[in-house]
C-alpha cells in the first residue's frame, strides 16, 4: 500500500470511527478493505486503537483521571439538553432521567448553607438561604434553631440562634454573638472567627464559642490548638496565647483573656458527632457500569430536591458490604449499614455473589467505574436483587437507577419492598426508553421511585428488578439484561 | 463434551473468559458492523450464544478465536435481521475477507494495549489533550473549538493527523513484537 493510499485510508477509516462518513465514503472503504489484506490490517489495528481509547486506555494511566465522567462516544450537549428539557414539560419527568452532561466546572460559592434544623430567620422575608445553596446575604442571623456554614476553605461552622454571624471570606467571619462551633480541616488552617474584643485563629480541628451580647466571648477547645488573642477597638493584637484541646479561656474587655473550666455541654447539639445523628440518612450508592454518568449531584433525587448540590458523594459497592458508609453529604453514616446483593430465577438467592471479573484485568473493564454488579455477564439468571440494612426506623424514599437507554422498547418489572425475596405480584412497570425523544447515543437511565416503610433496623429494604420478555418490543434482543446501576436512599422526615 | 465442573465453576470460568476478551470481541464486532451500539448489541447476543455452547468450549485452546466465531455469525445474524441502526454495511465479501484476516489473540489485545500507552505517552501535551476531549471528555469537539478558539475543521483535521500518528506507531511496535507483518 502506498504512503498516501494509506493515508486516504486512515482518514475514511477515522471518519467511521466518529460516525462522520458520507455514502460514497464508505463506499470508497468497501473497495479498498475488499482488495487489499494490508488495508484490512491497518484498518483492523485502527479500530483497536479506537475500541482501547474508548473504553478506557486514557483513564487507567492516572488516578487523577479516574474521578472524571466516561463517555465513549462524543457527545452533542446542547442536543441532550433539550431532549431533558422536552421530557421534564412533556410530563415524563417522573419516569425517564436523561444522565445530564457533567457541568462545566462553577467556582465553588464562598458560603453554602449546609443545615437548617428548627431555624427561624431573624428576617423571615428578606433571608432566604436554602440548603445546599450559596448564602448570598452578608451575615447569617438566627433567632433560633442551629444552621451550618461551609465555608469555601473547608471550614464549617453551625451556630445556635439567637445568634449572628458576618461572612466575611472563605477564611474569615465575624461572631457578634452566640453559640457555635468550627471546625477546619486541614485545608482551612488559620481560619479566623473574630468577635467583639478578639478572635481565634484556627490551627487544627474543632473548638467552640460563646458570645453574650456586647460583653465577653468564652472559646473551649474541643479538640486539637487555637491562638485566642484579645484585640483592641482597632482590632491591633493585646495579648495571644495558645490554647490546646479540652480547655477553655474566656475573653473580655474588662478580664482580658482569662482561664476557665472547659465544659463541652453547651455545645453539645453542635458537634460534628451530634448533627451527623440528627441529620436524615441519605445514602448513595454507585454499582458501577459508566456510572460516572449519575456521579455528582444531576442524579434523579437532585432533581427532584429530596437532596440538595452539595450531597455529591456515591459510595462505589462492588459486591456485599457492610460497616460505616458516608452518606451522601459525606459525613459518616451513625448506623452501620449492611449492603446484600443478589441474584436468581423467580426467588433471589442473596448468597449468590457477584463475580468480579474486573479485579484482575482493571484495563479491559469500561472505565474504572463499570463493577461486576452493574453488568450483564450472567445470561443464567433473570432477576437482580438489591438490599440494604441497618437504616433506623422511618420511612424511606428509595431511587433505583436502573437502565441505560441503549434499547428503547425494553421493559424491566421492578419491585419495592422491605424483605422481600422475589418480585412482587405486581411489579411497577418500568417504561422503555422513548427513542424519538431520546438519541440513541444519550445513555440515559430511567429510574424508578417509591417510598418503603421500615419499621426495625433488621428491615432489609429491598429493590428486585427483572428484564420483561412478554412486554418488551420484539425486536428487543430476547435476553434479560437486569441492571441496577445506582441508588439512592433518603429518609423522610 | 461433558463439563467436570460444577455450574457455578463454570460460570466463574465463563465470566472470566468473557471479561479478558470483552473488548477484543468488541473491536472485532465493530470492524464488521461500524455502529457502536449495533456491535454492543452484537457481543451481547453472543454473550447468549457463547454460554448455550461453553459446554462445546475446549479449556486447552484459546478461548477469543472460539468466541470471535459466534461473533461473527452474530454479525451476519444481525444484518440479516436488519435490526441494526447503522448507515452503511459493508459488502458480504468484505466482511468475509475481514473476519478471515483476523488472527486474534488475547496477546495481542495486550500488546495493543500497551504499545497504545507508550505512544500516548509520546504525545506532546497539547496533542493529549484533544485525544483526552475526543475520548474521555464530555464536551464535543465543537465545544472544545469554542474554548480554544480554533475552527472545529482545524481541531478534526488536528485529531486525524494525531491519530494517524498513533496508529504508525502502534503499527510499528505491533510489527516489533510479531503481530503485526
Amino acid at each position: 500500500m502506498t504512503e498516501d493510499a494509506e493515508k486516504r485510508l486512515l482518514l475514511l477509516t477515522g471518519r467511521l470511527c466518529d460516525e462522520q462518513i458520507t455514502e460514497e465514503e464508505f463506499a470508497e472503504l468497501d473497495q479498498i478493505l475488499r482488495a487489499d489484506a494490508e488495508a484490512r490490517e491497518a484498518y483492523r489495528v485502527y479500530l483497536e486503537m479506537h475500541e482501547h481509547l474508548v473504553t478506557g486506555a486514557l483513564e487507567s494511566e492516572s488516578e487523577e483521571a479516574a474521578s472524571k465522567t466516561i463517555f465513549p462516544f462524543p457527545i452533542t450537549r446542547s442536543a441532550i439538553g433539550l431532549a431533558a428539557a422536552a421530557l421534564v414539560t412533556a410530563g415524563f419527568f417522573l419516569h425517564v432521567w436523561v444522565a445530564p452532561q457533567e457541568q462545566v466546572a462553577e467556582p465553588t460559592p464562598d458560603f453554602v448553607l449546609t443545615r437548617a434544623i428548627d431555624v427561624e430567620w431573624e428576617h423571615k422575608t428578606r433571608f432566604r438561604a436554602i440548603v445546599g445553596e450559596p448564602i448570598t446575604e452578608p451575615a447569617l442571623r438566627i433567632n433560633s434553631g442551629i444552621a451550618q456554614v461551609q465555608f469555601a476553605s473547608g471550614a464549617t461552622v453551625t451556630v445556635e440562634g439567637p445568634a449572628k454571624l458576618r461572612l466575611d471570606d472563605p477564611m474569615k467571619c465575624f461572631h457578634h454573638h452566640g453559640k457555635l462551633t468550627a471546625y477546619c480541616p486541614e485545608s482551612a488552617h488559620g481560619f479566623m472567627i473574630r468577635f467583639p474584643g478578639g478572635r481565634v485563629i484556627d490551627l487544627g480541628t474543632e473548638f467552640a464559642l460563646n458570645s453574650e451580647q456586647g460583653g465577653k466571648t468564652d472559646v473551649h477547645v474541643l479538640d486539637g490548638e487555637v491562638i485566642v488573642a484579645r484585640t483592641d477597638e482597632e482590632d491591633k493584637v493585646l495579648r495571644r496565647q495558645n490554647l490546646k484541646g479540652h480547655s477553655a479561656v474566656s475573653v473580655g474587655e474588662e478580664q482580658g483573656i482569662e482561664e476557665i473550666a472547659y465544659d463541652d455541654a453547651p455545645f453539645s447539639n453542635l458537634t460534628r458527632d451530634r448533627l451527623s445523628r440528627t441529620q436524615p440518612i441519605k445514602l448513595q450508592f454507585d454499582l458501577g457500569h459508566r456510572a460516572g454518568l449519575y456521579r455528582g449531584t444531576d442524579a434523579p433525587a437532585h432533581v427532584v430536591g429530596d437532596m440538595v448540590s452539595h450531597e455529591a458523594h456515591w459510595t462505589q459497592i462492588v459486591g456485599d458490604q457492610s460497616g460505616s458508609f458516608v452518606m451522601a453529604d459525606g459525613t459518616y453514616c451513625p448506623h452501620p449499614i449492611e449492603v446484600d446483593y443478589g441474584h436468581g430465577s423467580g426467588v433471589i438467592d442473596w448468597d449468590a455473589e457477584p463475580v468480579d471479573p474486573w479485579g484482575k484485568v482493571h484495563n479491559q473493564a469500561k472505565g474504572v467505574f463499570a463493577t461486576s454488579l452493574a453488568q450483564d455477564h450472567r445470561p443464567w439468571d433473570k432477576d437482580l436483587g438489591f438490599r440494604v440494612r441497618g437504616l433506623p426506623p422511618g420511612t424511606y424514599r428509595v431511587y433505583a437507577l436502573c437502565r441505560s437507554a441503549r434499547r428503547p422498547g425494553a421493559f424491566y418489572e421492578v419491585s419495592f419492598g422491605v424483605n422481600l425475596d422475589r418480585q412482587l405480584a405486581h411489579p411497577i412497570e418500568m417504561p422503555p426508553m422513548d427513542p424519538d425523544v431520546i438519541p440513541e447515543w444519550s445513555e440515559g437511565v430511567t429510574y424508578e421511585v417509591e417510598d418503603v416503610e421500615v419499621s426495625s433496623p433488621d428491615d432489609w429494604v429491598t429493590f428486585i428488578t427483572r428484564y420483561s420478555r412478554e412486554r418488551s418490543v420484539k425486536a428487543t434482543p430476547h435476553h434479560g439484561r437486569s441492571v441496577l446501576l445506582g441508588m439512592q436512599i433518603v429518609q423522610i422526615p | 463434551m461433558v463439563s467436570e465442573f460444577s455450574e457455578s465453576e463454570r460460570q466463574v470460568q465463563f465470566t472470566r473468559h468473557f471479561a479478558e476478551c470483552e473488548r477484543a470481541m468488541l473491536a472485532f464486532a465493530y470492524s464488521l458492523i461500524p455502529n457502536r451500539a449495533d456491535a454492543d448489541d452484537v457481543v451481547q447476543e453472543t454473550l447468549t450464544a457463547l454460554w448455550k455452547h461453553f459446554d462445546d468450549y475446549d479449556p486447552e485452546r484459546p478461548f477469543l478465536p472460539w468466541a470471535n466465531r459466534f461473533v461473527y455469525r452474530q454479525v451476519q445474524m444481525h444484518r440479516r435481521k436488519q435490526a441494526t441502526r447503522a448507515k452503511y454495511f459493508f459488502s458480504d465479501e468484505t466482511i468475509e475477507q475481514l473476519a478471515k484476516d483476523e488472527s486474534f489473540s488475547l496477546e495481542r489485545d495486550r500488546a495493543m494495549s500497551a504499545a497504545l500507552d507508550k505512544c500516548l505517552q509520546k504525545l506532546s501535551a497539547r496533542n493529549r489533550e484533544l485525544v483526552e476531549q475526543r475520548y474521555l471528555s464530555k464536551g464535543s469537539l465543537q465545544d472544545f473549538s469554542e474554548k480554544t478558539g480554533r475552527t472545529s475543521n482545524a481541531i478534526y483535521k488536528t485529531l486525524q493527523r494525531i491519530r494517524e500518528s498513533l496508529h504508525r506507531c502502534i503499527t510499528q511496535r505491533l510489527a516489533r513484537e510479531g503481530f503485526t507483518s
